[in-house]
């Protein structure tokens, strides 16, 4: 119903939320990095992003602070996830819309993403 | 001269061998003896008493010299010579001091006598003599005999000396003479009146009452005066007005007495000028002892005075110097000792005169450089150079002082006339080298101590350092390991949603591994604890509130043998911190010491209030401030050094596999780092361990 893009390094957690979101309805589009989700947003801006916090070459906080600098997508919501507490990220970065620490439970974050994605629909 | 029976009467029996006819028995016998070596004369030697008796017997003059001191004796003819016995002989008297005006004359005849040389005569000896009170000269023949006397030495007691005057020769003799002397003296008066006027020195004559009679040409040249203005006292108004009294006053009372005058006063010149004079006077007196007045001299002592005055000057000046180097200034002889008040000395030692006269002053001296300094004194004085010491002095307070002494000789015409000495104070010096001395003197253990500081707070950076990089890879393995845990999860949960719920062996094999996985993400969360990434929900925290609020849960978790002992500072101020993780790291410390005390002891938590600074920063790995302290003790068994080391590190446990995860103390590390703070350990095997953490209390 709803195009959510998910970008972690980590292929394992990237192909388990796309097998779970699609069993919701949605289209999911994968990422490894925030470079290459910038890349697939200028093609197809998605209702709701899932990043991963800790990644090489583009990290999540440069990610969100690269949307919130572009019209476009400054106004898709953000579902940061890290292994890190929330006190260690949010003294980076305050643009986003939910924070979930790893190990999360996967119901909880699909839960949370399809509300964001009925919110923008 | 026969019939005196006064005479007669007084003699005493043992004096009979005097006689009884003659006015010089009778004063002999009258005479006190006793004081002379003589003695009485019933105790004299028989052979003076038979010499005495001849003289007394004959007509002719005779004077007997006796014994060492050639006392005198002598007959009435003597006595009858006008004029002679009054001036010149003294009965008794020694016979220098009764002839003194013609002992020269026959003194040496004397002297041969009693040596033993043979008796002997002179003719026409020229004798002073007075007759009604002039002098005049006669002229004598002498004969000297020996007294034979066993008991004196030489057998010899003494010299009888018969004289016979010669009279004719005399009266014509005299009588020239005395004319001749008449013209001399007239001449002589007036070589003397001009040459006194002619000496350089101011010359003046008074009469008995004191009024000046005669001033010499010098004396008016030097005023600009001339006589008549001057005499007999007008020369009194050229004395200076501040001068005249005391001036006046010595010589009134000088001529009252009768006796020398001195004075020293400033006369005017002519040029009106005053000028420093020193006046000296003797008193006159007649043939008759009669007194006639002063003859008095004046000379100019200006340039010695101004030069006196500027001496003065100098010598204040010289004073205010040694006063201003807080000297002590003292003279000494020109032979090296010490003479006279020293005021300056007597001060400074407290010795009183007659302690430091001489070479006493050296027993103020320390003991252990006294002989030094007598021994350098003496040297510098036989070479006659400057004298530079130094020694020590006890004080008038008994307190002793380090001076350094400088002398130098005082030199008049190449002579050492006297020794000039300074004394000053270097004890402040001195205390200040000896201190820096001693300071030097422990620079080794100083510099020892500082190194094994600093030995102290590169371990304790090592240290810091160790942990931070421990830190820094338990961070790294957290993360993926959380990442994997997250995928394992995740998985587990789809999977246990999709599967058949009637397969209820398969889900119990899904449920175990979920909780292991969810077992394994709790350890992860413990090593980001260590690793200063665990989530912290800061608040203001009231640290003894939270150890009161802990104690029922303490004790349940200590065994009941363990007694918990608190010490709380009551003015400890609240901080920021997270008070459920402090609670738990109060927690794991506690159970770690009930654990060290198996069979029971005291556990105490104490908080203080501790500023660290400097070295204890650096040795804390900390920054300076105020911090709290909590300390955490235990009675138990103690941990040997290599164990504390380690014991902050994850995974390190000394218990047995399966009882601890041995990351207890690495969390309450982490804690203590992540607050700003830190932890460490002080243990002693037997004694027991303190773990103290350090909390930042907030600047403001």
């Amino acid at each position: 119903m709803a195009v959510i893009l998910v970008v972690d390094d980590e292929i394992g957690i990237a192909r388990l939320l796309e097998d779970v979101l699609n069993d919701e309805g949605h289209d999911v589009l994968l990422a490894s990095n925030g470079k290459q989700a910038l890349e697939l947003m200028a093609e197809c801006p998605p209702a709701v992003v899932l990043t991963d916090f800790m990644m090489p070459i583009m990290d999540g906080i440069a990610l969100i602070e690269a949307m919130s600098a572009t019209s476009d997508l400054a106004h898709i919501p953000v579902i940061l996830m890290s292994a890190m507490p929330e006190a260690m990220v949010s003294n980076r970065t305050v643009r986003y819309a939910a924070f979930v620490r790893k190990p999360f439970n996967i119901f909880d974050l699909v839960d949370l993403a399809n509300k964001l994605a009925i919110a923008r629909a | 001269m026969t019939d005196k029976p006064a005479i007669r009467r007084t003699l005493a029996n043992d004096l009979r061998f005097l006689g009884h006819d003659s006015e010089m028995a009778s004063r002999i016998g009258d005479h006190d003896w006793t004081s002379t070596p003589l003695g009485p004369p019933g105790a004299w030697p028989q052979s003076l008493k038979v010499a005495v008796r001849i003289a007394l017997t004959t007509r002719h003059p005779v004077i007997i010299f006796w014994g060492f001191e050639l006392l005198c004796l002598y007959n009435d003819a003597c006595v009858a010579l006008p004029g002679f016995h009054q001036q010149f002989l003294t009965l008794g008297a020694p016979g220098k001091v009764a002839c003194a005006d013609f002992w020269s004359v026959i003194g040496p005849s004397i002297a041969a006598v009693m040596d033993g040389r043979v008796s002997t005569g002179s003719e026409n000896q020229v004798l002073p003599t007075i007759y009604d009170g002039d002098e005049q000269r006669s002229s004598w023949t002498c004969s000297f005999s020996p007294i034979d006397d066993e008991a004196s030495p030489g057998g010899i007691g003494g010299v009888m000396v018969q004289l016979t005057e010669t009279n004719q020769t005399w009266a014509h003799h005299h009588q020239d003479l005395a004319d001749a002397e008449v013209k001399a003296s007239q001449h002589l008066l007036a070589d003397v009146r001009t040459m006194a006027d002619d000496v350089p020195v101011m010359l003046w004559v008074t009469d008995a009452r004191g009024r000046c009679v005669w001033l010499n040409a010098r004396w008016l040249e030097y005023t600009g005066l001339v006589g008549d203005v001057v005499l007999p006292t007008g020369w009194l108004d050229l004395v200076h007005p501040d001068d005249r009294a005391h001036s006046t006053g010595n010589f009134i009372a000088a001529n009252a007495a009768h006796t020398s005058y001195r004075s020293e006063y400033r006369l005017r010149g002519p040029d009106g000028n005053y000028r420093w004079v020193l006046d000296a006077a003797s008193p006159r007196f007649g043939p008759s002892g009669e007194y006639l007045g002063f003859v008095g001299s004046v000379i100019d002592i200006d340039d010695r005075r101004v030069a006196e005055d500027r001496l003065r000057v100098s010598d204040t000046r010289f004073r205010a110097a040694v006063d201003a180097i807080q000297g002590v200034l003292w003279t000494n002889s020109a032979d090296g000792r010490m003479i006279g008040e020293q005021p300056g000395w007597s001060a400074l030692t407290g010795q009183a005169f007659g302690q430091y006269q001489d070479f006493g002053w050296s027993k103020a001296v320390h003991p252990d450089d006294a002989q030094g300094t007598i021994d350098a004194w003496n040297d510098a004085v036989a070479e006659k150079r400057p004298f530079v010491f130094e020694h020590r002095i006890r004080r008038a307070d008994d307190s002793w002082g380090s001076y350094v002494i400088r002398a130098v000789p005082i030199l008049a015409a190449g002579k050492v006339v006297e020794w000039v000495g300074v004394h000053t104070d270097i004890t402040v010096q001195r205390a200040a080298e000896a201190e820096l001395r001693a300071l030097n003197a422990t620079l080794e253990d100083r510099i020892a101590a500082e190194l094994r500081t600093r030995a102290k707070i590169e371990a304790a950076l090592r240290q810091s350092q160790k942990m931070e990089a421990i830190g820094q890879l338990t961070s790294g393995i957290a993360h993926d390991f959380n990442n994997m845990l997250t995928v394992v999860i995740g998985g587990l949960q789809v999977l246990s949603r999709t599967l058949d719920p009637a397969n209820a062996k398969a889900h119990r094999y899904l449920d175990l591994s979920l909780e292991g996985a969810q077992r394994a993400a709790g350890l992860v969360e413990r090593l980001l604890a260590f690793s200063r990434q665990q989530p912290f929900k800061l608040g203001m925290t009231d640290i003894n509130a939270v150890l009161h609020g802990m104690t029922d849960m303490l004790r349940q978790a200590l065994d009941g043998r363990v007694t918990l002992q608190l010490n709380l500072e009551t003015t400890l101020p609240p901080l920021l911190t997270d008070a459920g993780l402090l609670e738990s790291a109060i927690l794991n410390l506690a159970v770690n010491a009930g654990h060290a005390m198996p069979n029971g002891g005291i556990l105490q938590i104490t908080t203080s209030l501790v500023p660290i600074e400097g070295d204890t920063a650096m040795l804390n790995s900390v920054d300076a401030g105020l911090y709290a302290l909590i300390a955490v003790a235990d009675s138990g068994s103690g941990m040997p050094a290599d164990i504390v080391e380690k014991a902050f590190e994850p995974f390190f446990t000394t218990k047995e596999v399966g009882k601890g995860t041995g990351l207890g103390l690495s969390q309450v590390h982490g804690f203590a780092r992540q607050n700003g703070g830190n932890v460490t350990i002080l243990s002693e095997l037997g004694r027991g361990t303190e773990v103290r953490i350090l909390l930042p209390i907030p600047t403001e």
